[in-house]
């Protein structure tokens, strides 16, 4: 994926850099060719797809480190190269630097095993963000052909947004387009619907598409055909279904004959006319059971068909449309925004704010791709810079070992080995130990990999996401394990060389130690920033989660399940069914172990809200109403208040006498009654309840002031809300509450209460409501454990990188430091100037680190991901800097109190 | 003569044989010759290509002057020692076949 991206002169750049491993003569006659050839083959390559770019990168890269060496050998000994027949030489030396590497690798097993294991966890955290992020970023569905000239879409508002537009918009637009192929209509989020069976009904999930919709997506039906343009003409047109394989699979056992059976949806009969092919559950990560034409609607969505299909006003999906080969999508938007106007014309009822929205085809919504991808991007950043840590670890280690190994590369050159030799050697080496590295990564990443989809949460519809080690991850796990390995092998070799090896010889240490020591103390301060920052970020979610778990939401969540059903889907609306649930209520009150039940339109922290209309009161003030018109609405049972435990702090609660027919009653907030009614008592008083034109509206009169709630989600600031009898003001859908005793929770039970009730009747929902309104908080729970997972490692690793360096440097100044001492300085003298050494590394680091904390700490809030805590926290910052500080102390203190314990008679004598 | 040659090098020189050509055309005719089967890739084949200039077989040619080319850069040519070389191959590679021929389809059977 990622070296898809680059523009030629990137791709230039590099392959020029890479050619310097040949001899300079060799270049000067083949460089120009060779970079023009190695274009036009990149070019050829790129058609091919990300996994072939990076398959040639890496041939190309090795091909470049092993004939580049090879002509250096060659030019050196002064003649062509010797090649004996049948076996190439530099095969040979490739295969004895890789046996020798391994020797190498053996002989040292701490350094291997660490620098392994490291490397390991760096690899493995990216490899399983990379492959969310090409999951849920880059992939087009299975089954999708020629993704990229795919486009959604949907409304703007005000020249902004991604949202739902209207059926007639859509019609209109595919009737007329000239830049697109086809244009499709699909809703994004499956509606639960009821399949009717002998045994009482089942929920299902079903997709409302237009008839061209597989068309667009060019997806083809495994058995049977798609839908034909006049079943999905009018509301009356013959209802008809298309099936998905995994659902035609599971539940009619892959029965061929289903083609012109029919199934009960929603009490109404469907003939199946199709099954989609294997795998394919739509374009969104969100998967379906089945699909029906949007001329469904009706009864799919239990609601007025009709409206819905003919009006302009009612948004309530979106499309999809193929653009014509060249079109851009600018153009597109260009175009269809042309035709909104035209329809606005003789449709006067569309709002002026609205505009047309054309986003490339994802499987995440348009609507929310923007933070989404931010968030993936936050994550990712994080598990990069794990393994940016463990690899400047590494490179720490493989440049000690280059140093102590100067005196075996001097003898080596000595008897006539090239540099090139021991160049292609010491890469060979890191390479090794990287691809090494990738064995441990790859089963690391597969458990870590099984564990966040274990993490994901309990979502009420089928979630089209699996994550496995597939082909493309592979490639970017090996490929980066390699370009890493051939970077961080480069440098320690180049040291080498930059080092006067005649010295090396004869035991003495060489003049560029302090360059050296230059690049260990980058790589500490790095480290040391890193983690720092890593530490930083896990803490803000951790106490965004605490922060969550101590705000009270207001009411109980305790022993509570929700069971959400909707009556018109057996054609009971208003009052009718108002009378139907409380039949069930009834059913359900007989349950053993069910204490209290409630029901209600909306359930609480599901991030969104209801409006029943504005809100007009003539003796508050303008700043006041502004804020009461944004109020949301439920429609409540009596038994809501005290089932979900929502005090009531004034006045009463409703009552079965506030029915229909009845005067109409409100319950509102603290807040509402504060901005209304300030300083005076809201019990008594009455508002109205327009519908936002012109007209007067209806009066409500206050019946109570209940306490102050969170609606939306937890990190809301307090909001106005208002109350209404559900029994006044009926709703089509309910979400009932189930209270019940500890330890009798009852189950499905309530499932058969309701099939007892009205066999028809599909339960759509059915969850505690610890888990209903937990779903808001899973970014900050996955966010979390990422950031505290890679922040620990990363502080290990950076505690590791300074006790090596320290260990060096105390090694190195081993004469200054008896020195010292003879000259009088004390233990506590020697200790303090190590330590004072390492603190300004530590020092460095930590102010980058803190910088890089504020950054991420910045974006995260402004993704609405912090709750009660502030980008800049005051105690995550300042505490984990101090903690950080403390774990380099002790990591520096080692090598600290070695230097003290030098024995200056004995170390001076030494030299 | 018997086949000296490798099957990279054989390719490069059967490209050149019917005319001059630069660096990219010789590695895209090589791949479509061998059917995939030389793997090639700019490094490699400039290894190739630098080991036959060394032997004598291929050398620089004057590039031509049309526009079209002048982007391509260097052009090479067959020697005579490597006209006389890829003419061994065949006629080694022709006896081969020849004798291949002559054994009859009973190989085909044992497969």
């Amino acid at each position: 994926m990622m070296a898809t991206v680059e523009a030629p002169e990137w791709a230039d750049t590099c392959y020029g850099m890479l050619l310097r491993v040949y001899p300079e003569a060799y270049r000067r006659r083949f460089a120009a060719d060779m970079r023009r050839t190695f274009l036009y083959d990149l070019a050829r390559v790129k058609a091919r797809g990300g996994v072939a770019v990076l398959a040639f990168w890496i041939v190309t890269i090795a091909q470049a480190f092993w004939f580049g060496s090879a002509e250096r050998r060659a030019s050196s000994a002064g003649g062509p190269v010797f090649e004996p027949p049948g076996r190439p030489k530099m095969r040979l030396s490739l295969v004895g630097d890789v046996r020798y590497a391994l020797r190498l690798l053996r002989r040292s097993p701490v350094f291997t095993l660490t620098a392994v294991l490291s490397l390991a966890l760096g690899l493995a955290g990216s490899t399983v963000i990379f492959g969310l992020a090409d999951a849920l970023l880059f992939k087009a569905g299975p089954g999708i052909v020629d993704a990229d000239r795919l486009v959604e879409i949907g409304r703007t508002t005000g020249g902004e947004g991604f949202d739902n537009t209207s059926a007639p918009v859509v019609r209109y637009l595919a009737a007329h387009t000239t830049t697109l192929e086809r244009i499709a209509g699909t809703t994004f989020d499956p509606t639960p619907i009821s399949l009717g069976a002998a045994d009482g009904s089942e929920r299902v999930f079903g997709q409302l598409v237009s008839a061209g919709y597989f068309e667009v997506l060019g997806v083809r039906p495994a058995l049977g055909r798609f839908f034909h343009a006049d079943e999905d003409r009018s509301a009356d047109s013959h209802p008809v279904t298309v099936l998905t394989h995994r659902f035609w699979q599971e539940r009619f056992g892959g029965d061929r004959e289903i083609i012109g059976r029919t199934i009960r949806l929603n009490n109404t009969t469907f003939d199946v006319v199709g099954v989609a092919e294997a795998e394919f559950e739509g374009s969104t990560l969100i998967g379906t059971d089945l699909w029906v034409p949007i001329a469904m609607v009706g009864p799919i969505r239990g609601e007025r068909g009709a409206v819905l299909l003919d009006s302009a006003r009612a948004v309530w999906h979106t499309a999809v449309g193929r653009l014509k080969p060249g079109v851009s999508r600018e153009v597109a938007a260009a175009e269809l925004n042309a035709l909104l106007e035209t329809f606005r014309g003789d449709h006067p009822e569309l709002p002026a704010s609205h505009g047309i929205a054309v986003a490339p085809l994802g499987r995440v919504p348009a609507p929310v791709r923007l933070p989404f991808t931010a968030f993936i991007g936050v994550l990712f950043a994080l598990t990069v810079g794990l393994l940016a840590v463990a690899c400047s670890n590494v490179g720490g280690m493989l440049l000690a070992r280059a140093t102590a190994r100067r005196r075996e590369i001097a003898t080596r050159l000595a008897v006539g080995a090239s540099r090139g030799q021991i160049i292609a050697q010491l890469v060979t080496e890191t390479v090794v130990l990287f691809l090494l590295s990738v064995v441990v990564a790859v089963p690391l990443a597969i458990w870590l990999m099984s564990l966040l989809q274990a993490a994901l949460p309990a979502l009420p519809v089928p979630l089209q996401l699996t994550l496995a080690m597939d082909l493309r991850s592979l490639a970017f796990v090996a490929g980066t394990a390699f370009v890493t390995g051939v970077i961080f092998g480069v440098v320690p070799a180049r040291h080498v060389f930059r080092s006067d090896l005649s010295s090396a010889l004869y035991g003495q240490s060489g003049t560029s130690t302090r360059q050296r020591l230059r690049v260990r103390h980058g790589l500490v301060v790095v480290q040391v920033a890193l983690s720092l920052t890593m530490i930083i970020t896990a803490a803000l979610f951790v106490r965004t989660l605490l922060a969550a778990g101590t705000i009270n939401p207001g009411f109980n969540v305790d022993r509570v399940d929700v069971v959400v059903l909707n009556t018109t889907l057996v054609r009971a609306e208003g009052q009718n069914g108002i009378a139907l649930i409380d039949r069930v209520l009834e059913r359900m009150r007989a349950i053993p172990g069910v204490e209290a039940i409630g029901y209600s339109r909306m359930i609480p922290l599901q991030g969104g809200g209801m409006g029943l209309g504005g809100v007009r009161i003539p003796e508050a003030s303008e700043t006041a109403l502004q804020l009461l018109n944004d109020a949301d609405w439920n429609t409540v049972s009596p038994d809501y208040f005290s089932v979900l435990e929502i005090p009531i702090v004034e006045g009463r609660a409703f009552s079965a006498a506030d029915r229909d027919g009845q005067p109409l009653v409100a319950i509102v907030n603290e807040t509402f009654a504060r901005a209304a009614w300030p300083g005076e008592s809201a019990v008594g008083r009455q508002f109205w309840q327009t519908d936002g034109g012109q007209d007067q509206g209806r009066p409500l009169q206050v019946v109570g002031v209940a306490r102050d709630a969170k609606y939306r989600m937890v990190s809301e600031a307090q909001q106005p809300f208002i109350y209404v009898p559900a029994a006044q003001q009926p709703e089509a859908e309910f979400s009932v509450f189930i209270k019940h005793a500890e330890g009798r929770r009852p189950g499905n039970e309530l499932r058969r209460a309701v099939a007892q009730v009205e066999p028809g009747l599909p339960v759509l929902l059915m969850q505690s409501l610890e888990d209903a309104t937990a779903i808001g908080l899973a970014p900050q729970k996955i966010a979390a454990a990422v950031a505290g997972g890679v922040g620990v490692i990363g502080v290990l690793l950076a505690a590791l990188g300074i006790y090596g360096l320290m260990a060096f440097v105390v090694a190195q100044r081993s004469r200054e430091i008896a020195l010292r001492m003879a000259l009088g300085a004390t233990i506590g003298q020697v200790r303090s100037m190590i330590h004072a050494q390492a603190a300004r590394l530590a020092l460095v680091g930590a102010v980058l680190g803190l910088a890089a904390a504020a950054g991420i700490g910045t974006v995260v809030q402004r993704l609405s991901l912090l709750i009660d805590v502030r980008a800049i926290d005051p105690v995550s910052f300042v505490g984990l800097s101090i903690a950080l500080a403390l774990v380099l102390f002790v990591a520096s203190d080692v090598p600290a109190r070695r230097a003290a314990r030098t024995n200056p008679a004995a170390t001076l004598k030494a030299e | 003569m018997a086949q000296t040659l490798k099957p990279a090098h054989f390719h490069i020189l059967l490209a050149l044989a019917d005319a001059d050509s630069h660096g990219y055309a010789i590695m895209q005719t090589v791949r479509e010759q061998s059917g995939g089967r030389v793997p090639l890739q700019t490094g490699s084949f400039y290894r190739h290509l630098t080991m036959l200039i060394d032997q004598g077989l291929v050398a620089e040619a004057p590039t031509p002057k049309q526009v079209d080319d002048s982007r391509r850069g260097t052009h090479y040519r067959l020697t005579p020692l490597g006209r006389r070389a890829l003419e061994a191959e065949r006629q080694y590679l022709t006896g081969l076949v020849t004798a291949l021929g002559q054994l009859g389809p009973s190989t085909r059977r044992s497969r």
